[in-house]
């Protein structure tokens, strides 16, 4: 059996804080490489300013959902390998389903070998995505995805551009959704967490985004707009907290 | 905002010139990404002397094929809406689906530029690095402070909010992106609710599914549109 100080060990630590300062630093330089292009274009630099603080104060709520993940995956692998694993190409619909397909159980009934196995495919189930983006990314763009831009506006006000981009929002936003309503058919035979809750949580920031929306058109607060998907989506999780 | 004109970047650079640039530098930085990701595993198997049970790792990788094809369905499902800088650096820090790409798509609508232009380009690839940087912050000062925060985060008063704070999130998006386009919403929304309920298929395998049909449907909307001021126009 593994010691829980193995998986929680000063090294594992060590490996955490490289991986999260090669994202940060990766992540400034993307920055620091706007502003410049920025710059170079004529962009006006307060857009991008704009830009970091509509991103940060957008990021900050669903962050602590994601560090929720690690709280949650820490009791069967420690606290260092999810954190590694959700800085980096990490999802915790996908880490929680890699490390049950490997071992179920506690921290302290898990052999080095099972650990050792877990941590491997966590990382190589993952991997397909950055390859894939790697090698075939760059080919993807070129022959479907440069021919939906356009840089005249008269030419992009009637591209396909905006369109396939919206359409494929609107598919991704049903697809949560549908698994949210979906749970409706389970009133009365499960919790009201895992039935009729998320529907409604769904329509109260729903609801709460169409007022937010017509207090800034009624009102001109632009400011409001930053806000209004984080202050929704507070609205919706606090209204789980009485319906639950 | 108004956007930068054509003549305005053809005298700096043209796009393509641009898009070449963003690919050399995002492959760059994605590959060293990837040597670290494999780093992690290898690392960890020599400090503790031991190899993995590849068998295992096999057998896990059968079970988790939705996910390795997923992750080449995201490139093709994700990428327009990231643009090509962002796509690099959203493939290297995760959490795409629920995080990097509404926050893109958010900044550029909060700032008012185009998708595909280079200014929508720029706003994008600022808004994922910024919004890799906080959540690597939130997950490092969460990990710090784990210990005393664990009892708050996890208090059963708190945990249905948490539980449902994706919900909450996609409840919200979809007022906003949907009231641009709802002639495009009850195709994708029945379709996913039906297979939900018929197949219980989850959102990795219906989100492509109902990108496809989505764009297909706004496609033919598109052309019909077309042909209408086509018809028009020659009347």
């Amino acid at each position: 059996m593994m010691s829980t100080n193995i998986a929680n060990s000063w090294w594992m630590y060590c490996i955490g804080a490289i991986v999260c300062l090669f994202v940060l630093s990766g992540s400034l330089i993307f920055i620091i490489k706007a502003f410049q292009d920025g710059r170079r274009i004529g962009m006006d630099i307060g857009y991008l300013k704009k830009t970091v603080i509509v991103s940060a104060v957008f990021s900050f709520l669903p962050s602590i959902s994601i560090l929720i993940g690690v709280i949650a995956l820490s009791g069967v692998i420690g606290i260092p390998l999810p954190w590694i694993r959700l800085s980096v190409i990490g999802a915790l619909h996908y880490e929680g389903t890699a490390v049950g397909t490997v071992f179920s159980g506690a921290l302290t009934s898990m052999t080095i070998q099972q650990f050792v196995t877990i941590a491997t495919v966590m990382t190589l189930g993952i991997l397909t995505g950055p390859l894939y983006c790697l090698f075939g990314f760059k080919a993807y763009d070129k022959k479907f995805l440069s021919k939906t831009r356009g840089t005249d506006a008269g030419e992009k006000k009637h591209s396909f551009g905006p369109i396939l981009f919206n359409a494929a929002f609107i598919a991704m936003i049903s697809a949560f959704l549908a698994e949210d309503f979906a749970k409706l058919a389970l009133v009365g035979k499960a919790t009201p967490l895992s039935s009729y809750v998320p529907a409604i949580v769904i329509f109260i920031s729903f609801f709460s985004m169409a007022i937010l929306d017509l207090i800034v058109k009624k009102t001109g607060w632009q400011w409001l707009g930053s806000f209004s998907l984080g202050l929704s989506m507070l609205v919706g999780m606090i209204s789980a907290i009485f319906l639950a | 905002m108004t956007n930068i004109t054509n003549d305005k970047i053809e005298n700096t650079f043209s796009y393509e010139e641009y898009n070449e640039l963003n690919h050399r530098f995002g492959r760059i930085f994605l590959s060293m990404a990837v040597c670290i990701m494999l780093l992690v595993p290898t690392v960890i198997c020599l400090a503790l002397k031991e190899t993995p049970d590849f068998i295992q790792v096999g057998q896990s990788m059968l079970a988790l094929i939705i996910f390795l094809a997923s992750g080449f369905v995201e490139v093709i499902t994700y990428a327009p809406l990231l643009g090509t800088r962002g796509t690099y650096l959203a493939f290297t820090t995760g959490n795409l689906v629920n995080l990097k790409v509404p926050c893109a798509v958010n900044a550029r609508d909060q700032i008012g530029v185009e998708h595909g232009s280079i200014e929508g380009e720029l706003v994008s690839s600022v808004a994922i690095a910024t919004s890799s940087i906080v959540t690597t912050l939130v997950l490092a000062a969460g990990v710090i402070l784990l210990t005393p925060l664990t009892p708050v985060l996890e208090s059963p008063v708190l945990s249905p909010a948490f539980e449902m704070a994706f919900t909450a999130l996609f409840g919200a998006l979809a007022y906003k992106y949907f009231m641009r386009d709802l002639k495009l919403v009850p195709l994708p929304l029945i379709l996913c609710i039906a297979l939900q309920v018929a197949t219980g298929l989850g959102k990795s395998a219906l989100i492509p599914l109902a990108a496809v049909v989505t764009v297909l449907f706004a496609w033919v909307l598109f052309k019909r549109s077309q042909a209408k001021h086509e018809s028009q126009g020659s009347i």
